[in-house]
This record gives C-alpha cells, sequence and structure tokens, in this order.
C-alpha cells in the first residue's frame, strides 16, 4: 500500500503534456456541470444494485465490464483529439493517462506514484474523484431498514462495493486498444473509510501481434 | 481537387463503411458492393505487404511530448499514398488500427488531406463510437453519420476547389 | 457571512460521524462549480443504454428504464438547486432567512423547469413551452439540440426508440417532488438542420 505519495517526473517531458492536457481541455472539450454527471452515474450505480440484488462482487464486476466497454471506444475520441501517437514507453503511458486523458474527460490528473521496480506497476491516486462527489456508501444495516421486511439490502457496499470501478475497465478498455494488455485494479477508495482513492494499472504484456501494420 | 470516395476499414482488414462523395469527373465509376470488398480487402493487403518492403530506417526516439499536435499518422511504413495521373489515393492508419482511405482527384493539397483525414477521424469517434446500436467491427449504418461525413467532405471540395480557381487565375494572367 | 449549514444527516449517519466519509458532510455544495466533459456523459449513456439492449430489444422497455434512471436524479435534483438558490438568494438579502419561495402556480414552474433547470443541467435553455391546444392538462418543453443525444443517430430497427427518455424522467423526477403529478415523454420531431429537435410531452394527472 501507498506510503507516500509523490508524482514522478519523466525527463522534463512532465509539464509539456500538462500543457498539451490544458490546451484540449480549455479549447476542445464541450463541458457540462458535473452534477448531472455525477447524479447519472450514481442512479446507474444505484439501478445495477438494485438489480443484482446488492451482490456487490456482481456489481463490481458489471460496472467493470461497462467501462470495458466504453473504454474500445473512448480511446478513439482521445486520439482523434489529443493527436497523440504510440507511446514509446509504459513510463510514458502513465503520464499520458494522467496529464491528458483523465483531464480531457474527467478535468483531473490523478497522482502517479509506486513505480514497481520493472517498471510495469504504478498507481494513480485521485485527490477527488467526479463519479463519487457527495457519494455516501451504506456500511451496516440500518435500523429501519432491518425492521422493513420489504428491505432485501445483503452485502456490506462499504467493504464490498467499488463504487468507481468502472474507471478501471475504462482504462483496461483503452488500453487493450493500443495493444497493451494491463490488469487494472482499486487498491483503495475514500468511500470505504481508507485514507485515499487508488488505481493499479499492472502490464501484463504488449501484444505486439496485434500492433497494425505500419506502426513500428 | 475532389474527394471521390472515403473508404474505412478496421484493424483487421474488414470493410466498415464505403461512401461515394462526389462522383462528377470521377475515373473510378460506380461499383457494386462487392467491388467494394474487393477494393478494401486489396488496399489492407497491400498496406501490409508494402509495409515489408520498408527501408531500415535508424528510427529516431521521439516521445510524445514533442510530437503530440501535429499529424497523428501512424501509418509509417506502409503503404501511404498511390499516385496515378487521374487520381490519388491516401491511406491513413489511426493508432488502433483503423483505416481512413480517401480516394481523390490528383491534384491533392496533402496536408488539406491529412487535416480532412483527422476531421473524419473525430466524426467517427462522435456518430459511430458513441452509438449504443453499433456493435464494433460491423459495418456502419448511421445516417447522421453519412450526413456529415457528405458534408464536411464536401467543404473540402468547394473551398479547396475555390483555391485552385484562384492560383488557376494568377498564373494565367501572369502568362 | 454565515456559513451554509450542512444538509441534515440521518440517524445513521450521525453514528458514524467519525468516518472518513463523513467529510462529505463539510464540502461546501455551493461553490461546486466544477465542470466534465460532455463526453464521458454521453459514453456513460451509450453504455447503459446498450447494456439495456442486451437483455431486451422492447423499445418501450428501454425507454421505461431510461426513464426511471432519470427519474431518480429528477427526485433528487430540485432539492439541489433549490438549496443553491436559497443560498444566493440569502447572500443577496444580507444573511436573512429564505427569502426564495417555493413555486406553487403550474405555469410558473414549469417555466422554471425549461429556463433554469435547463441551464443548471445542459447550461442553456430551452427552445420553448407551449400548452396544448387540445388538451388542458398537456405541456411541451421543445430542445432544438437536446446535448445527452446530440450524436445518437436513429436506426432503422430502433428508430422510435428515444434515449432522450432519460431528461424526461428527470422532468418527470422534478415535477413528481414538487407534487404536480405527471408522465413526461420524449419525441424526436426531426426538422431541417435540428435532426434531434425532441418535444418533452408532460401529461398532467388530472
Amino acid at each position: 500500500m501507498s506510503k507516500s505519495v509523490k508524482s514522478t517526473k519523466v525527463k522534463g517531458g512532465d509539464k509539456r503534456l500538462e500543457q498539451i492536457g490544458d490546451d484540449i481541455w480549455k479549447n476542445r472539450t464541450t463541458k457540462i456541470n458535473n452534477e448531472l454527471f455525477t447524479m447519472t452515474y450514481g442512479s446507474i450505480v444505484g439501478q445495477i444494485c438494485r438489480e443484482e440484488n446488492y451482490n456487490y462482487n456482481k456489481v463490481n464486476e458489471i460496472l467493470f465490464n461497462m467501462g470495458y466497454n466504453i473504454g474500445n471506444r473512448l480511446i478513439e475520441e482521445f486520439l482523434s483529439i489529443s493527436l497523440i501517437e504510440r507511446c514509446n514507453n509504459f513510463k510514458e503511458t502513465a503520464e499520458v493517462i494522467s496529464k491528458i486523458g483523465f483531464r480531457m474527460f474527467l478535468n483531473i490528473s490523478p497522482i502517479i506514484s509506486n513505480w514497481s521496480i520493472d517498471e510495469q506497476t504504478f498507481q494513480l491516486t485521485f485527490e477527488e474523484n467526479p463519479l463519487a462527489e457527495f457519494v455516501e456508501l451504506p456500511d451496516e444495516y440500518d435500523e429501519e431498514e432491518e425492521n422493513n421486511s420489504s428491505s432485501n439490502i445483503k452485502g456490506n457496499a462499504r467493504g464490498e462495493l467499488w463504487y468507481s470501478n468502472i474507471l478501471c475497465g475504462v482504462l483496461k478498455g483503452c488500453l487493450e486498444m493500443v495493444q497493451l494488455e494491463c490488469e487494472v485494479w482499486f487498491v483503495s477508495d475514500v468511500l470505504r473509510g481508507d485514507d485515499n482513492t487508488s488505481i493499479k494499472v499492472k502490464l501484463i504484456s504488449i501484444l505486439r501481434d496485434e500492433i497494425p501494420v505500419g506502426d513500428d | 481537387m475532389q474527394i471521390y470516395s472515403l473508404y474505412l476499414i478496421s484493424r483487421s482488414g474488414s470493410l466498415l463503411y464505403q461512401r461515394d462523395i462526389d462522383s462528377v469527373g470521377s475515373p473510378i465509376t460506380e461499383q457494386n458492393s462487392n467491388d467494394y470488398l474487393v477494393i478494401a480487402s486489396n488496399l489492407h493487403g497491400m498496406h501490409a505487404i508494402a509495409s515489408k518492403f520498408k527501408p531500415n530506417l535508424s528510427t529516431k526516439e521521439e516521445n510524445n511530448f514533442n510530437k503530440s499536435g501535429i499529424n497523428m499518422n501512424s501509418n509509417k511504413t506502409g503503404l501511404r499514398c498511390i499516385k496515378t495521373d487521374t487520381f490519388n489515393i491516401f491511406l491513413h492508419q489511426t493508432v488502433t488500427g483503423l483505416k481512413i482511405i480517401l480516394i481523390t482527384s490528383s491534384d491533392t493539397i496533402e496536408s488539406e488531406i491529412s487535416s480532412l483525414q483527422n476531421e473524419i477521424y473525430r466524426l467517427y469517434s462522435d456518430y459511430v463510437m458513441k452509438s449504443p446500436f453499433y456493435n464494433l467491427e460491423m459495418p456502419i449504418r448511421i445516417k447522421w453519420f453519412d450526413e456529415v461525413i457528405i458534408n464536411t467532405t464536401k467543404k473540402y471540395n468547394i473551398r479547396v476547389n475555390i483555391n485552385t480557381n484562384n492560383t488557376n487565375k494568377i498564373s494565367t494572367s501572369a502568362k | 457571512m454565515p456559513s451554509p449549514t450542512s444538509p441534515l444527516p440521518s440517524p445513521g449517519t450521525l453514528r458514524r460521524n467519525q468516518n472518513a466519509t463523513s467529510l462529505i458532510y463539510d464540502k461546501n455544495i455551493y461553490r461546486n462549480n466544477k465542470n466534465v466533459s460532455l463526453s464521458s456523459l454521453q459514453f456513460l449513456i451509450m453504455e447503459i443504454v446498450s447494456q439495456y439492449m442486451k437483455n431486451t430489444n422492447n423499445i418501450l422497455k428501454i425507454e421505461r428504464k431510461l426513464n426511471n434512471l432519470g427519474y431518480s436524479i429528477g427526485l433528487k435534483y430540485l432539492n439541489l438547486i433549490s438549496t443553491k438558490n436559497n443560498f444566493i438568494n440569502n447572500i443577496t438579502s444580507n444573511g436573512k432567512s429564505n427569502t426564495s419561495h417555493r413555486i406553487t402556480k403550474l405555469i410558473d414552474f414549469l417555466h422554471f423547469i425549461s429556463n433554469d433547470i435547463w441551464l443548471s443541467l445542459f447550461n442553456k435553455s430551452s427552445n420553448g413551452l407551449e400548452k396544448s391546444s387540445d388538451n388542458e392538462f398537456q405541456f411541451m418543453i421543445i430542445d432544438n439540440n437536446p446535448i445527452i443525444s446530440s450524436f445518437l443517430s436513429p436506426t432503422q430497427e430502433y428508430n422510435s426508440l428515444s434515449i432522450e427518455s432519460f431528461t424526461a424522467g428527470i422532468i418527470e423526477g422534478i415535477l413528481d417532488t414538487a407534487y404536480f403529478q405527471c408522465e413526461v415523454s420524449a419525441h424526436r420531431v426531426p426538422i431541417v438542420n435540428y435532426p434531434n429537435k425532441t418535444i418533452y410531452l408532460i401529461n398532467l394527472k388530472q
């Protein structure tokens, strides 16, 4: 788990990427108030929880898969707006995800930290999370709910639900479309009472055979 | 400059989309749908073969900090362009492997072509990728996409035609 | 200036007041004017619709679910926006107590939706509010270019499916919280230059 969170600098290129992300956010995206977005996501999670009878492991899986499908498509918008080329290494990929990807869609730049020694795994830490603004998860049976026989809350949301798990799916879906097979998972979430909200991204392999011909 | 037709080919080589934009003066006569498939798969194959003939360049290590914002054609060693007396073919490939192929008149301005290709990519990501009715890798049958594609490419046809007409005039008056 | 009062915590939340999540009660909801990209919302809607389509291809069922999704937003949204408005009014009236009034007239309230609510949700006003000529319990809000579905071209198979049922659900939820019971449905009426022109038909329960 994370002990100290500090940002990694990549050969001074850091700033340049920040500027690109800035420019895209300011000049090339249509924006909406994040309340509608947050509430829509909340409403979707709520609907899924009800439909899955509060089986949070199932909900996590559904959210992840939804994100994966979105990622498969969202990558095209990311590339067509940013006009960015294939990254040379995974460190660069991490920077691009944080400084341009997250900036462009959610107007945040999560902090990159905890690089593994083999440089295949890093952590993204979110200082704010537009998906979960003003969200609180129930952590136990409410007395009223228990007395209410029609209530069928089974699981423990604070212990089991990764509320923003859709993000992991989006990252996996995006990276796979540029031939990076990754594992992406939540390690902590303030909604669960953790100190911070963090996602780990681990590069499994580069799908070299699937890199489009002519792009090397 | 005229854009005659547009092909979108998926990473795996299947034809996603074909549209004849402007047939006036086009040397390419109307084909039946099967011919479009043949053209698409041939272009896909030729592109792949061409990449095998690449000269052994020492590739410069250049990272994204320097190269963003310019033309993002990830088609580096494949077939990029076929030029003939009567028409040109331009192949653009995105990082995800989507090929955007334009068949144009022979008097094309390459910077215009690449900006059109980028615009088409934007439209694809908006109108195709955001449609829940579209399944990836399937042929694109989306009414609004047709409309915006036609409008956007026609805009290029007209705009550039005015420019070329002007330059023609200047050159004739200079004579 | 009086500090904004936080929303009343439920008994359950008081118990776990020491938890990290309870920090949300200290956040200022009035100054929260952040934005996200419209695309993010569009992708979210795209995906939830394709999830629905996996389970059913019954257009009415899909619209029903979209409507429900919006409805639960509408229920909360009126509270949010009126709390915010109260706060703004409080500042302008030198900290005097609640100066904004509840809108009780139907027509005024519909205007409030088609202007204020539209503005806060979609960053623009709607393109009109009309009363049906043959039914006095029927009203229409018109939007020439609804932003959520602006790229969602109709297809042959799902031609009559209106993604804007989602927005219709929001309106329904807002009207219901204000005790104007109704049903709201969305209908696309394409015209030249506005292929996605949508009418939100409000049927009040008599």
